[in-house]
Order: structure tokens, then C-alpha cells, then sequence
């Protein structure tokens, strides 16, 4: 039996995993704000659907870059604080947590310590319609903690102890165990 | 230490929900997809970004209309089959799963039986630019199957059984635990 919940039923969306848009302002300070609107779009791109309002997005306009990066357990205070606190109102946010940064290798944006993976891009453009307000960014490297990667080399999101914002509780969530395999399951309909 | 990995390894992204993406072919029957590149916006809509070369992207531009729907274990391989084959080619994919529909009280689109949660949705614009391209939609309604509220009607995610796509290795994966609170978690640097 299906209940009808509203239209706004589903709170800021279903759980999604929590992103650090990590970017620096003129003065080189570090920003980091918390972010789980975000999705690939194009081959080697992400979309992040971010308000006008916020000093992450001023900094993206100015820098022409940034870098997204997943959380894991260790990073789960500071960045649910950087969710929080807005850059405009308290500028070295990110200084008060104490995390460390180093510049990017490859784009003018902090990559914060102890992310288990990060995305380093470069602005690709503004969308704006009346309805929808996006930066894309283009994927310039991807960038991971050794401690991430299985014996062969890849990307192991168990390993990177990824967390999930899950909005119809407000909590925060961990990924669970393997329920099969992509393009495998369904087969048997092919 | 951390190990840079190319611009490549983005691949199909970090892992994120894998949807249902339901709408009506010209002659009513039924077309699902299987996307996991979604995400709210920040004004509260949702944006999809869908193929322009899909059977669900002409539908969407026809109908103007479409419905996604969280997908549990009870249809991962029904899933997994619609993110195999193209509704151009397999006019009647949805028909050979043995799956039903019914049609949305509020939208021009199918609610697939089975479904945790569906998000019905109006098309606002299909968003086009050099480098981008998305399905813009506003929500008109939530449905979720009573079994995933709790006790006072607020959905659980993990009684959904969501799932989520996992491209660094190609599985799908449930959802894990609860290891902190949003807006709770960070008071500490406040």
C-alpha cells in the first residue's frame, strides 16, 4: 500500500554520500563546505548544485577550480561542522578544526588531509536558468589515499569508509554490504 | 600517502543511489531506466541527468513527465536488466520482467509495483549546454509503501533497502549504519 508524502516528502533528497567542496579564497585561505547535492553528468564531469550565496561558490568564481573529496568516520565532525558555519560569517572555518591542507598538484584548490579520495577540477562553467543553478566541474585528476585501493591497484568504497547523508533522519550513514553484481543480475532477461 | 590516479579513474563516478526512472512510451506501455546520476538541486527540484539519446529522454520531452523510484534487492535484477538493454531496441523491456505499473495519480508517468519510494516528478526544462545536459523536474508528490515509515509516518531509509551503484567495482551495495547526527556532530568546532 502506497502513501502519498507531498511534495516535500522526501526532505533534501535521499540519502546521498557527503561531499568537501574544498576551495581557496584571494587571500589563499582555505574554505570547505559540506555538500551532498552533487552528481556526475557528463564523461568526466560533476555537477554541483550550490547556492549563489555561498562563499564556496564566490571562491569557485574567482579560482576556477576546487576539489570534491569523500568523507569517511574520521573527517565526520569537521565536515558536518562545515555544514554548519557558513565561510562569509566565520572565514578560517576551516583553521578552527585544525585539519591541514596542501595545494592541488593540478588545480588552484586545497586537498584536505586524511580524504580518503578526492576530485580535483576545474571550472567548467556556470549553469544558470530560471530554475537551476549548477557548477560543473571538469575532472583534471582523481586523487586517493593508498590506503583505498585493493592489491590491484582500485577504488575500494569500503575502504574509503565513504559516509551518506541520509536526510529523512538527519544522520549520517555508513555503506553497507555487496548485493550483487552490475550488469549480471539481470541476465536472465536479456 | 596519497597516489594520483588520472583523470580517468573518475569512470562512472563515486557510488551513489541507484534509481528507477519510469515513463510512458508513445503508445502508453511502460519504460524504465536504471540511472544513478541524480541529485536534488539546491531550489528543491530534482536534476537527472539522463542521456539525450534514451528512450526515457524522448519520453520525458513528450510526456513531460516521469517518476523515480529508490530500488530495493526484491528488484535488483529487474534493475540491473533495464540498465542493460535500451527501450529503442526492447520496445518491450519492461513487459518482459513481468513487472506492473500503475499510472500516477498526479503525473503522466508509471508507479512500478514494488517500489520503497517514488518521487513523482514534472518536467520544468531540459537544461543544454556545451558541456552539459540534465532533466530538470519539479516534485509533485512522494509515494512510499507504508512498510518503509516508521512509527510516526517519517520514511527509514534503511527499510527501504535502497541500494546503491558502486562503479569502482560494478556491484550494488546496501546501505551500512548510523555512525553520527548532521548538525550535531560539528558543534564542537562552534
Amino acid at each position: 500500500m502506497m502513501k502519498d508524502l507531498g511534495p516535500s516528502g522526501a526532505n533534501y533528497g535521499h540519502p546521498m554520500p557527503v561531499l568537501m567542496v574544498g576551495t581557496y579564497d584571494e587571500n589563499g585561505t582555505v574554505d570547505v563546505m559540506n555538500l551532498h547535492w552533487c552528481t556526475m553528468s557528463e564523461d568526466g564531469h560533476l555537477t554541483l548544485c550550490l547556492g549563489e550565496i555561498k562563499k564556496t561558490h564566490e571562491n569557485i568564481k574567482k579560482m576556477g577550480a576546487f576539489t570534491v573529496a569523500l568523507v569517511n568516520p574520521s573527517l565526520m565532525k569537521e565536515a558536518d561542522y562545515f555544514g554548519i558555519m557558513s565561510g562569509y560569517k566565520v572565514p578560517d572555518k576551516f583553521a578552527r578544526t585544525g585539519l591541514n591542507a596542501v595545494k592541488s598538484a593540478h588545480v588552484n584548490a586545497p586537498i584536505i588531509e586524511g580524504s580518503p579520495l578526492v576530485y580535483e577540477c576545474e571550472l567548467s562553467e556556470i549553469v544558470k536558468t530560471g530554475h537551476f543553478h549548477a557548477v560543473i566541474g571538469k575532472i583534471i585528476n582523481v586523487v586517493a589515499d593508498e590506503s583505498v585501493l585493493d592489491e590491484n591497484g582500485r577504488l575500494d568504497a569500503k575502504k574509503t569508509g565513504m559516509l551518506l547523508f541520509d536526510s529523512f533522519s538527519n544522520n549520517y550513514v555508513t555503506l553497507g554490504e555487496k548485493a550483487g553484481e552490475a550488469w549480471k543480475e539481470g541476465r536472465k532477461y536479456v | 600517502m596519497m597516489k594520483n590516479l588520472g583523470p580517468n579513474a573518475f569512470g562512472y563516478g563515486y557510488p551513489a543511489p541507484v534509481l528507477m526512472v519510469g515513463t510512458y512510451n508513445d503508445d502508453g506501455t511502460v519504460n524504465v531506466m536504471n540511472l544513478h546520476e541524480c541529485t536534488r538541486t539546491n531550489a528543491g527540484h530534482l536534476a537527472c541527468c539522463i542521456g539525450p539519446r534514451s528512450k526515457t529522454h524522448e519520453n520525458v520531452e513528450k510526456r513531460r513527465a516521469f517518476t523515480i523510484a529508490l530500488v530495493n534487492q526484491n528488484l535488483i535484477k529487474e534493475v540491473d536488466y533495464f540498465g542493460t538493454v535500451t527501450g529503442y531496441t526492447n520496445p518491450d523491456k519492461f513487459a518482459k520482467t513481468g513487472l506492473k505499473a500503475e499510472k500516477s495519480q498526479f503525473v503522466n508517468a508509471p508507479i512500478i509495483e514494488g517500489s520503497p519510494l517514488v518521487i513523482e516528478c514534472e518536467l520544468i526544462e531540459v537544461v543544454y549546454t556545451n558541456n552539459f545536459t540534465t532533466v530538470l523536474a519539479r516534485i509533485v508528490n512522494v509515494a512510499a509503501d507504508e512498510s518503509v515509515l516508521d512509527n510516526r509516518g517519517r520514511i527509514d531509509s534503511h527499510k527501504t533497502g535502497m541500494l546503491f551503484f558502486d562503479a569502482f567495482s560494478n556491484s550494488y551495495i546496501a546501505l551500512g549504519e548510523k555512525v553520527g547526527t548532521a548538525w550535531s556532530d560539528g558543534k564542537k568546532y562552534l
